[in-house]
């Protein structure tokens, strides 16, 4: 459930004597949240109400009458008083706690009498969804690592003994080595998925945004994949306009995505057939890049869960295509980290398109972790 | 005959790598398990090209680079670092470190020999 502060109109300035009157009913509710709330009256810097799970985060007992300093954000609370002195004005933070919990806290000041109004903060994340621990930016890496390491041998094996480096190998042998060696390659595109949407998901994929020309990603993109379009017997056909398209984009998480929708379109064309790659401007202003095959398209049924992890509509495919189910989830994730937009529309047997629209030069998305 | 100093902590990588550089017939290999000792041999051995793991225990790829270039005899033997974390980040910063080249993991044993011959060509033109 996603809240702002001003959704909790829970404590609130009694008209009879300006002091603070809670509803009991307002107060089991606030107990049941799991976000830690806490409110204060910014006039006597006490605070006023905390709930059970604010109470559990700062190991207070009892929350009331506490001054506004026990509640330690990094910022101090004179800073915090003088944002706030607007109604209007939603304060974000981010916080870490001293066990290194990463906690986005909101403050807002409740009331429409700004003289007996009070600020509540609600604080989100914690342990149950990001921990900043030290080893934290860690774990993807030693992850990657443990994973790839014995991979690495397990591939590096069956390809010497495919090579015949060992000795010669009869044929039978030979086809028992290349199913091992060709499910190894598609556990490493797994592993390297999963890792991806983790880093995704704990906020530690770094996108380097920059101001660039798309035309440049999508042509390096067609060019880099045209080897494996070969192996498919497929002919890109790709398609840039001569005004530049500038943007403000990650080029290497561009590419990656690029690669993840020519490569699909690839598998699932028929042999001797075309995918075509158009980076386009629409009539709004957005840079639009479309890839479409005429391949075998996706049931109807099956369009809407394209990009869900593991969705049904490839697993008919995944064992044919070597792909892993995740492709399409990472890729909605990046464009969405970029501000655009993705869509997919497909007629079985006829063939599949799919559209990125990213708009120009969004100043607000520079240099960022990502955090879904 | 070119002269390579393998680093890498995991003895089944080193194994294939070994198997895999001897099928070029161009390489002397010289095998380490860790910095540390790849320290101690470094000198003597000379290499021509530095083949180095990134992620190993007791010093990191990088960090062994940064020692071994303390070295006068060694201070531009072309380095190549091989890693399974291959994003472009990390491998920009692999090669702001000096290296000539990143080689992922998993490697190719059939092509391991030409990426490197290919890397070092830059550094011996």
């Amino acid at each position: 459930m996603q809240t702002t502060p001003n959704d909790y109109a829970i404590i609130r300035p009694s008209d009879a004597d300006g002091g603070y009157e809670n509803s009991r009913s307002d107060l089991w509710l606030l107990s049941a949240l799991p976000d830690p709330i806490v409110a204060f009256d910014p006039d006597a810097a006490m605070i006023v109400h905390a709930n059970a799970a604010a109470c559990r985060l700062f190991g207070w007992n009892d929350a009331a009458q506490r001054p506004l300093a026990d509640l330690v954000l990094d910022t101090g609370a004179d800073t915090l008083l003088n944002d706030l002195r607007r109604a209007s004005v939603l304060r974000r933070e981010t916080h870490v706690t001293t066990k290194g919990q990463l906690f986005s806290v909101e403050s807002q000041r409740c009331g429409s009498d700004v003289a007996r109004s009070m600020i509540v903060t609600i604080w989100r994340g914690g342990p149950s969804q990001t921990t900043l621990t030290p080893q934290g930016d860690d774990f993807v890496a030693t992850v990657s690592h443990e994973l790839r390491t014995p991979l690495t041998s397990v591939k590096g094996a069956l390809g010497l003994a495919l090579s015949g480096a060992a000795g010669p190998i009869t044929d039978k042998t030979r086809s028992l080595l290349d199913i091992a060696h060709r499910n190894v390659g598609r556990l490493m595109l797994l592993v390297n998925d999963i890792l991806d949407l983790e880093k995704m998901s704990s906020g530690h994929m770094a996108f380097d945004m920059n101001r660039a020309d798309l035309r440049d990603t999508v042509a390096f993109a067609c060019e880099a994949n045209s080897t494996f379009a070969d192996e498919f017997g497929v002919t890109l056909d790709c398609q840039i306009p001569s005004e530049p398209a500038m943007v403000i984009f990650d080029a290497d998480r561009m590419h990656q995505v690029m690669t993840n929708l020519i490569s699909n379109a690839c598998k699932f064309s028929h042999p001797d057939g075309t995918v075509r790659v158009k980076l386009d401007r629409k009539a709004d202003g957005a840079f639009e890049i479309s890839v479409t095959d005429h391949g075998i398209g996706i049931p109807s049924k099956a369009v809407s869960s394209v990009f869900d992890r593991f969705n049904q509509a490839g697993s008919v495919h995944r064992n044919r295509s070597g792909s892993t189910g995740l492709g399409l989830a990472i890729v909605k994730t990046i464009i969405e980290e970029h501000g655009g937009t993705i869509a997919l529309s497909s007629i079985e047997g006829v063939g599949t398109t799919v559209t990125v629209a990213i708009a120009p030069d969004k100043a607000d998305c520079i240099n960022r972790t990502s955090k879904v | 005959m070119i002269k390579l100093l393998h680093v890498e902590d995991d003895s089944d990588i080193r194994e294939i790598a070994l198997l895999a550089l001897q099928m070029s017939d161009t390489f002397i290999i010289q095998q380490c398990e860790d910095g540390p000792s790849a320290l101690k041999c470094a000198v003597e051995f000379a290499p021509d090209v530095l083949l180095l793991d990134v992620m190993m225990p007791h010093m990191t790829g990088p960090e062994l680079l940064t020692r071994l270039r303390q070295e006068p005899t060694l201070s531009h033997v072309p380095a190549i670092f091989m890693t399974a974390r291959v994003q472009m980040a990390e491998r920009r910063a692999l090669m702001d470190q000096g290296a000539v080249a990143v080689i992922a993991k998993p490697f190719d044993p059939i092509t391991l020999a030409d990426e490197i011959k290919l890397a070092m060509r830059p550094a011996t033109a």
